[in-house]
């Protein structure tokens, strides 16, 4: 097979600069067509115009002296009626002329009488096929590609495989049988470059079998005649692997054709994006992004082909709220659906939970597969919809005119997603649910509260209660968030209820204190269990709580200095009583006032008022000192617990990065717990 | 789109037609010179090149029916009527044309080397029949199935596709899905 190529490749170097012989010449590269001619449009007329050169005389003056001419018709025979068709191809392929198509299809029957050999069936078939593309009749072109592969391929295989088992592959006399490997080829990019490109995106699932066939063991399977590279094979890879995969369409090559296409034009846009923001091409790619999932919604028959469309494209929905709250441009760009036709596959999907879920398109992947793409479709909701609300409560703080209208819709997303997540995070029918959906709950419930506490400049009263009960369940789902405490303080401070924040927080902390789940997480030193452990220490003390409800971070260097206050003046007041004591007692001269008063000499006895004030102001010392002692022992106890509970700083925003972060687990199994 | 749909079924007019034919053809003479006609199918390799070859080849097929079998499951499931009469017909035809001539010797289904393939093609193929909505050619495939491996159901077998039975079990399965297709 090689030498097939050398053979061409002398041919052509003999044929160079004889302008006399350039029909032979021709005629060789021809015969050889099927090695170059599914070559890119650019590709092949750059080919073409060197041939032209080494021959003297052009394709189109070729077609002009030799084919075009009526005489040259009169007398067709089989080889004369196949390289004609095969130079109009050739020529339509290099330029897009429709009429050098027409030509060759007229050509192309000439043929019909010889289609016993290989060569003529192989090239009628393509032909057709091409034409068939170009009118747009897609049942045509997938008959022609049927044909061929029937007629052509089949046979040739077992002709094939006898001549490479003898070392004859390679003989002048092989025929086509030869060139199989270029066959395969040339189907494999008929079908999945130029169909896709001429815009055949419909009723091509019969050849899904095709594709099947040409990815095992055909196309990339002959390096020493295409090498692998040079091949399709890494993109027929790419496209057997989504037929074959969870992301499929119930095996659909239509679909997958659809969505790969949809995905290539998302990451075009995206690229723009990473480059350019949110420039007129950067939008005008995600338009024609968002065209093509259109396209491949439109194409999927399944749940499964759904869910695969869905999943991408809440995705680039994401990216776009992003990229607008990052770069703080508001472009309108029509989504064709969003998140909440994307909850409706979810739905779809979860209903068919205990029975029926093969029937969605899973059958042939199995459950954990089906399981996969629900939390995937979950994972892509619940980050579409914490983005968009995002960008709601940026703006907000942005165009202070429309405040509260920004901080409500971001409320109504969040309060969407928690409805979600209550509906479905159940502890019988949660395995579609990812663990990354318990901290979103989280999140949404915090972001709510803060939409109304935080961003809406006029809460109202309900409003400002449902925040507050929002902040208690954010809490009870992710305790370890520090800042969380001061927002619930701060809210219940702003409905004058400020007194309340220790029977507020207090069951949630004690939630957390008991929590067998938390405990064996600790106790196994599994993953931030240090520092886990330092919040469930704050939890089980009550002062500690009202550190984090009211204390900031900073002022733990100002609660260290009072604390060194109060044992000095624990201490003074300690001996200001010994003195008191010591004079009642007889044993000493007068009370010191403070520590800078000189003893009075030569002191006089008391009498019975001076012994009552004198019992009077040892009570109050001994109350003052005990006042002192608590102080002290309760902040000389408290401050460290607190002080450690600081290291938890960043848990959140380690997990909003991660979705696969170890305590998302971990706050899973704490959440079915405390409802179990 | 109905000129292609009318085309296979053209086709598969004339295919059935021109088999009715054939079949009612009388055999011609043997050339007496050349002595008495011995068909491709029923020379035995032994052993060798030809063997592996002759491997490779029932391998590629069942492999080829596999993906057929993928296909028009496919088809059958998202309702693609359109596309299942086209698929349909190449199906046939390649049974017709390829499959028959390349299970047709009956060593094959005796030889130790190419037992256990020449079984998984029949078997898949009669399962490709039920698809095609053919019972009786699929009752004939079994029917030969049981005659050519009679007395080796306890045979290992691929069946169902990308699981393994006992060939009697997986002759059961299909006969009791004959008409499921």
């Amino acid at each position: 097979m090689k030498r097939l190529a050398a053979t061409l490749v002398l041919f052509l170097v003999a044929g160079a600069g004889r302008a006399s012989d350039a029909p032979d010449v021709w005629a060789g590269y021809l015969d050889y067509a099927y090695v170059y001619s599914s070559a890119e449009p650019d590709a092949l007329k750059r080919r073409l115009d060197e041939y032209g050169r080494e021959a003297g005389q052009s394709l189109p003056q070729l077609i002009a002296a030799r084919f075009a001419l009526p005489s040259a018709t009169a007398e067709p025979d089989e080889t004369a009626s196949r390289r004609k068709a095969i130079a109009y191809l050739l020529d339509y392929l290099a330029r897009g002329d429709l009429a050098s198509l027409e030509a060759s299809v007229e050509a192309v029957h000439d043929l019909e009488g010889g289609l016993h050999r290989p060569e003529n069936r192989y090239w009628y078939h393509y032909v057709l096929a091409h034409r068939a593309l170009e009118k747009g009749r897609r049942f045509d072109f997938v008959g022609e590609v049927l044909d061929l592969w029937l007629h052509v391929v089949v046979p040739l295989e077992a002709s094939f495989e006898s001549l490479q088992t003898l070392s004859l592959d390679e003989s002048p006399n092989s025929g086509l049988a030869s060139a199989l490997p270029y066959v395969y080829e040339n189907v494999a990019r008929l079908v999945l470059l130029r169909a896709p490109r001429l815009g055949l995106d419909r009723d091509l699932d019969p050849l899904g079998a095709i594709v099947l066939m040409l990815h095992d063991g055909r196309v990339g399977a002959h390096p020493d005649v295409i090498p692998v590279q040079a091949s399709s094979r890494e993109y027929l890879d790419r496209i057997v692997q989504r037929l074959e995969g969870p992301e499929s369409d119930g095996g659909s090559l239509t679909f997958v054709l659809a969505l790969f296409e949809a995905t290539r034009r998302h990451e075009q846009a995206r690229g723009l994006l990473a480059s350019e923001g949110l420039s007129p091409r950067t939008l005008d790619a995600m338009r024609v992004a968002s065209g093509a999932y259109a396209t491949a919604l439109e194409r999927a028959d399944t749940v499964q082909g759904r869910c695969a469309v869905h999943t991408r494209m809440l995705r680039q929905l994401g990216e776009l709220y992003v990229a607008r709250q990052r770069l703080g441009v508001n472009p309108e760009i029509e989504a064709p659906f969003g998140v909440e036709d994307a909850i409706v596959v979810y739905e779809a999907m979860a209903a068919a939970r205990d029975g029926g879920w093969e029937q969605l398109g899973w059958a042939k992947d199995g459950r954990p597969a089906y399981v996969a793409a629900m939390r995937g479709l979950w994972e892509e909701i619940q980050e579409a919809t914490l983005n968009v609300a995002d960008y709601y409560l940026a703006r907000s703080l942005a165009s202070p005119a429309f405040a509260d209208d920004d901080a409500r819709n971001a409320a109504r997303l969040h309060e969407r997603y928690l409805g979600l997540f209550l509906e479905h995070a159940t502890a019988q029918g949660s395995d579609g649910v990812p663990d990354s959906a318990y901290f979103a709950a989280h999140e949404a419930a915090k972001g709510m509260g803060d939409a109304y506490l935080v961003y809406a400049p006029h809460p109202t009263a309900a409003e400002v209660e449902l925040a507050i009960r929002r902040y208690r369940a954010a809490l009870g789902i992710f305790p370890f968030d520090r800042a969380l405490w001061s927002s619930l303080a701060a809210g219940l401070e702003r409905q004058g209820r400020v007194g309340d924040y220790l029977s507020v927080a207090r069951p949630v902390a004690d939630g957390v204190t008991r929590s067998r789940a938390l405990d064996t997480w600790i106790t196994s030193g599994e993953p931030e269990a240090a520092r886990i452990a330092a919040l469930r220490r704050a939890f089980s003390d009550s002062q500690a709580l009202m550190y984090l409800g009211f204390a900031e971070a900073g002022q733990v260097g100002k609660l260290s200095g009072d604390l060194r206050g109060l044992r000095a003046q624990r201490a003074e007041v300690g001996r200001r009583l010994a003195a008191l004591t010591a004079r009642r007692d007889g044993s000493a001269g007068p009370v010191l006032v403070s520590l800078d008063d000189a003893p009075p000499a030569n002191a006089a006895p008391l009498d019975a008022a001076e012994l009552s004030e004198l019992s009077r102001e040892i009570e109050e010392a001994k109350t003052l000192r005990a006042r002192l002692d608590q102080q002290v022992d309760a902040r000389t106890r408290t401050l460290p617990v607190f002080e450690a509970t600081l290291e938890t700083d960043g848990l959140a925003a380690e997990l909003r990065a991660r979705r696969d972060h170890p305590l998302h687990a971990l706050l899973r199994r704490m959440y079915h717990e405390r409802r179990s | 789109m109905d000129r292609r749909l009318g085309t296979w079924r053209v086709g598969l007019a004339v295919l059935a037609a021109a088999l009715a034919l054939a079949a009612c053809r009388t055999p011609s003479a043997p050339d007496t010179l050349l002595g008495p006609e011995e068909t491709a199918a029923e020379s035995r390799p032994l052993g060798g090149q030809s063997l592996a070859q002759r491997k490779q080849e029932l391998d590629r097929a069942w492999r080829d029916l596999v993906h057929f079998h993928a296909t028009l499951e496919s088809l059958r499931h998202r309702k693609d009527r359109n596309g299942f009469v086209l698929f349909s017909g190449f199906v046939d035809a390649y049974m017709g044309t390829h499959l028959d001539p390349l299970i047709e010797p009956e060593w094959q289904s005796e030889h130790p080397e190419l037992q256990g393939l020449d079984a998984n093609v029949r078997l898949v193929q009669a399962e490709l029949l039920m698809h095609l909505r053919n019972p009786q050619r699929m009752q004939r495939a079994l029917n030969e199935i049981e005659r050519r491996y009679a007395g080796r159901g306890e045979m290992l077998v691929d069946y169902p596709v990308g699981e393994q039975s006992r060939l009697a079990d997986a002759i059961e399965n299909l006969t009791t899905r004959k008409w499921r297709g």
